[in-house]
């Protein structure tokens, strides 16, 4: 494990040694946030130009498709070169989730990869304009489930960085609490569904009745299996002073002893190790040129993490250093979750000792001035970016670049070159998620 | 360094029985916690009465009635710092608003959705019409060790055709319309639909998706898990009560 040296904490200063820094939020438009050291900081533009993309991280080489693509009329048919163009979804009991990925291949191995999205669009981003941003919150939480309080989180930060209102303390170690709980929660189960993908129903009921109880200690402290209105600021449910915390904190101890038992049996177990080693392969190159971030890019060697990089208090003032893998193959990606439970574990420590006090009553409706802002934070599935513009108190737009969006590419380009039995452990040491890129 | 085949077994022996007692006793409150239930609203003077139905996102409210179907147990309507228990535990909850199936699973009618007692196995194909996610892990959930579907002969199947059942997750969207019908279509007859959280019941959130009527009017019955999302223990309620199990005690209607 390296530690991240030489990094910035304030937003502004691009990662991975290029001059600039982009991510796309909503790339029909040509949206951008972009970071940009020689203007004097960060602001989201529009239609970037190639001036400025030239300075970016590697530019990105658009993938060629393979002989014959074209020429599909129908998925499922031969292709002219004698390929079958598979496609995998939207219904199917595999993804467990509506999304589609086409696959091209000659037989077993896959030649070309295709995510398509879409199949969720809920019309999320639309919806919620008109809200407060308070009233937005279920939208908002309910775009992806699993990593609700990651969405409301920097939702909620983008509103208060438009609005320029303060926030208090509390809201903000609680918004921290929330996330690295649900952190725990994603890791758990990516990992639990790729053992059980190694044919081991022994080992898979362990890790899902870890997780089980992982969604039991939300449900029992944070009012909700799923910590849907955590951070709505009166949810009556939420059962988090002191002591409470100290007996949360006690429970994710428990629940960290039992994984750490149960990884060092999965460790052991050659069946399962040998199905993550070397498959789906994305070397640091790559992911850079891709633009992965998270849990992907860390497993390549990239050891950026917004909690370190571009932290949003309270993560200042944790002690956290990127978990960082070289190998960039799924073992890779597994390993860094892994051992960011253990760090999400030993977090959630560090904030109940630290606990600022009692939530006491916040005010629903703050008054907001109009304006734009943005926000960042690292979600279970990595760097998730926040655009928000607010005209009297009211939500007039949200664009929102997700990590499951961001990391489409990598993962269509490291299952490139698998066989069809590869295929969920990528998926699950990838961690994407349909509900998250669609909305 | 051998196969620890051993070793797992030795864990799994060690933690124990997990498995729920349900259906034999009633659930217990960390198997049904208060945000599976409905709130129980007091009577409040009608300016306060109607604020408090402008909270609600879903607009489940009217006065003191809440629509089972909408409500996503999402606490807005309950006083800042209400007690967690007590009022939650209500009375019968109100059927969803619109055109009941026959068998709907809170409303009066038979309770196996087949003309006759189903006598076998239940084989159940989750599909995935538009949901956040949350619906789809708690039905995983069904098959971890502390429900154990198997155990009262409910078993997924990856395929529809060997379906009984179809277990519908989140709010079919425009590009899900087709798809959900092509795989009720390619299901045996008899069939029936299990609507799996507020999406799936009435919209929820998203009742402004055209394809929200995909659900209700399919030409199957249906049964109707309102919560958003509900317990798993109240999905494995829903498809016993599917197969015409007799209710367990303790188990809402």
């Amino acid at each position: 494990m390296t530690r991240a040296a030489g990094w910035g904490r304030a937003f502004g200063e691009p990662p991975w040694g290029a001059d600039a820094w982009i991510a796309y939020i909503a790339p029909d438009r040509g949206l951008a946030l972009v970071c940009d050291p020689a203007r004097n900081g960060t602001a989201v533009v529009e239609s970037p130009d190639a001036a400025f993309l030239s300075r970016c991280s590697p530019p990105v080489e658009p993938e060629r498709p393979a002989p014959g693509v074209g020429r599909d009329r129908e998925p499922g048919a031969p292709t002219a070169a004698g390929r079958l163009r598979f496609p995998y979804g939207p219904v199917t009991f595999g993804l467990f989730e509506a999304g589609r990925i086409d696959l091209l291949t000659p037989g077993e191995r896959v030649v070309s990869v295709r995510p398509q999205a879409g199949y969720k669009h809920r019309e999320i981003d639309r919806t919620v304009v008109g809200w407060r941003p308070g009233e937005a919150l279920p939208w908002i939480e309910r775009r992806v489930g699993p990593f609700s309080v990651a969405h409301a989180d920097t939702f909620l930060s983008a509103t208060e960085s438009a609005a320029g209102r303060p926030v208090r303390e509390q809201e903000l170690w609680l918004r921290a609490l929330g996330a690295e709980l649900q952190r725990i929660h994603v890791h758990l189960g990516h990992i639990g569904r790729s053992v059980e993908a190694a044919g081991q129903p022994v080992a898979t009921a362990q890790f899902a009745a870890l997780a089980e109880e992982a969604r039991r200690a939300m449900g029992r402290w944070g009012g909700h299996r799923w910590l849907f209105g955590l951070l709505d600021p009166n949810y009556p449910l939420r059962r988090l002073e002191r002591p409470e915390l100290r007996r949360l904190a006690e429970e994710v101890g428990t629940i960290r002893r039992r994984f750490d038992r149960l990884w060092e049996l999965a460790r052991a177990t050659r069946i399962y190790i040998d199905r993550l080693q070397s498959t789906a392969v994305l070397d640091r190159a790559a992911a850079l040129a891709l633009g992965a971030v998270g849990p992907v890019a860390r497993g390549s060697g990239i050891g950026w993490d917004d909690r370190v990089a571009d932290p949003i208090p309270p993560y200042d003032r944790l002690d956290l250093h990127p978990a960082v893998e070289s190998e960039g193959d799924a073992l890779a990606r597994i390993l860094v979750r892994v051992e960011e439970i253990r760090q999400s574990a030993q977090l959630v420590e560090q904030i109940s000792d630290r606990w600022p006090g009692p939530l006491g009553e916040i005010d629903p409706r703050p008054a907001v001035a109009p304006g734009r802002g943005w926000a960042r934070s690292e979600s279970p599935a990595g760097d998730l970016v926040y655009d928000v513009t607010l005209g009297e108190g009211r939500i007039t737009a949200i664009n929102v670049r997700t990590a499951s969006a961001a990391n489409w590419p990598a993962f269509a380009h490291a299952l490139r070159g698998s066989v069809f039995t590869d295929f969920h452990f990528a998926w699950e040491s990838f961690g994407l998620s349909f509900a998250e890129t669609d909305g | 360094m051998g196969e620890p085949m051993v070793g797992w077994i030795i864990q799994a022996v060690r933690r124990g029985r997990l498995t729920t007692r349900f259906p034999r006793a009633a659930p217990t409150e960390e198997e049904l916690p208060p945000t599976a239930r409905l709130p129980v609203l007091t009577p409040l003077p009608s300016e306060a009465s109607r604020l408090r139905e402008a909270r609600c996102p879903t607009e489940a409210i009217e006065g003191t009635m809440i629509d089972d179907g909408r409500c996503l147990r999402c606490a807005r309507c309950l006083p800042p710092g209400a007690p967690a228990q007590g009022p939650w535990d209500g009375p019968e909850p109100r059927p969803p608003r619109g055109p009941g199936s026959a068998g709907s699973g809170n409303g009066p009618g038979p309770d196996s959705v087949w003309a006759a007692p189903f006598a076998r196995s239940l084989h159940v194909f989750p599909i995935d019409v538009g949901s956040c996610q949350a619906c789809n892990l708690e039905v995983l959930a069904l098959a971890n060790p502390y429900y154990d579907a198997s155990r009262l002969g409910i078993f997924f199947t990856p395929t529809p055709r060997h379906a009984d059942l179809l277990l519908v997750m989140g709010v079919p969207t425009a590009a899900m319309e087709e798809p959900f019908r092509r795989t009720l279509e390619a299901m045996p007859t008899p069939k029936a639909i299990v609507a799996v959280g507020a999406c799936a019941v009435s919209g929820g959130l998203f009742r402004h998706l055209p394809g929200r009527w995909a659900v209700e009017s399919a030409p199957v019955p249906v049964i109707y898990v309102p919560g958003c999302p509900p317990a798993p223990v109240q999905i494995l309620a829903a498809l016993r009560r599917a197969v015409g199990t007799p209710r367990a005690e303790g188990e809402r209607r």
